[in-house]
């Protein structure tokens, strides 16, 4: 296999491994679950390339094998919906840590949960225009939408979760 | 509006969530050895045959590649050329060299020596269409053409 690849890959790996795993995170049981969902996520897409495959773009692939993989393990466990745990957002808060680190996961934990309250796909969407920083473009072909519907369908989001916040 | 950006700037705090950094690194290292990166032959630039294969693809090296090419294949053709006689294609050829080789010789005796060589030469060459079958009166005369204007290369340079 080409050097390029291998190095390109591993470029992609040190900006979208923490990037995926917290998406992970958000949307399975428990921690462990989502590191081995984001470790295998990189595994089928190097696996992927090995057999001499093309990725037009990293981002959209990367997240669309990671989407894959959790709706298996969801279906896996017989449950129809993909919801926000809520152990999560409770063990983003230890109580041994220090004062300024539990006011800061209590407000993400706050944030969590006022997401929780979104649609699966409003969350993806607002995860990976706000969160990850991923391009109108990237978004559209993620979901699957016009980019000019991925603009509205944002709007609507931020406007949704913003009721919550009122 | 403010509002609407607060929310998003909400949103943004989950960017605080880090996976652990042992693992991170564990992970880290673990796909590198997949990758096998350190023992790719082209990741060591003093594997030598990868080493300028790669060189051949990299941009700057293409064009000198072209050149390269071009002087080879030139150069094969004018050493080609040297044994073309006056009623073959490849004949001007042969006399371009000689003339091009002509102007690099500065010092006088050694211009005196070579034009001598290039008379010697063009009597070879009508020499040698004795021999050929279909006679050809063309070439001769062509050979012959060359001479003269050798001759009057050499008297020039007696002169001076």
């Amino acid at each position: 296999m080409d050097f390029k690849i291998r190095s390109e890959f591993l470029e992609v790996f040190n900006e979208f491994f923490p990037k995926l795993y917290r998406f992970c995170l958000l949307r399975v049981d428990s921690k462990e679950l989502a590191e081995d969902l984001t470790s295998e996520t990189f595994l089928k897409t190097w696996q992927y390339l090995k057999k001499g495959g093309l990725v037009k773009s990293y981002p959209v692939f990367l997240y669309q094998v990671a989407r894959n993989l959790i709706i298996d393990h969801w279906r896996s466990k017989k449950r129809g919906i993909v919801p926000l745990d809520e152990n999560i957002a409770d063990s983003l808060v230890d109580f041994s840590q220090l004062p300024e680190e539990i006011s800061r996961n209590m407000e993400l934990k706050t944030v969590i949960e006022s997401m929780n309250n979104l649609e699966e796909e409003q969350r993806q969407l607002l995860h990976w225009r706000f969160v990850d920083s991923l391009s109108i473009k990237e978004i559209a072909e993620l979901s699957g939408k016009k980019p000019n519907a991925v603009y509205v369908s944002i709007y609507r989001a931020v406007k949704k979760l913003k009721s919550f916040y009122a | 509006m403010i509002k609407f950006l607060k929310v998003i700037n909400e949103i943004k705090k989950i960017r605080k969530i880090k996976p652990d950094e042992k693992w991170l690194e564990g992970q880290r290292r673990h796909f590198i050895r997949l990758l096998d990166i350190e023992s790719a032959p082209d990741a060591n630039p003093l594997f030598r045959g990868r080493f300028w294969f790669g060189a051949v693809s990299h941009k700057f090296f293409q064009p000198v590649l072209i050149v390269f090419l071009l002087f080879g294949f030139f150069g094969g053709l004018v050493n080609f050329s040297q044994i073309a006689l006056p009623n073959e294609s490849f004949y001007f050829l042969k006399l371009f060299s000689e003339q091009t080789r002509g102007y690099f010789i500065f010092n006088q005796t050694n211009r005196l020596n070579f034009s001598l060589r290039m008379i010697q030469r063009r009597l070879e060459e009508i020499d040698s269409q004795n021999f050929i079958s279909d006679f050809n009166s063309e070439a001769v005369l062509a050979a012959l053409s060359g001479i003269e204007n050798n001759l009057e290369k050499t008297v020039s340079l007696l002169d001076s």
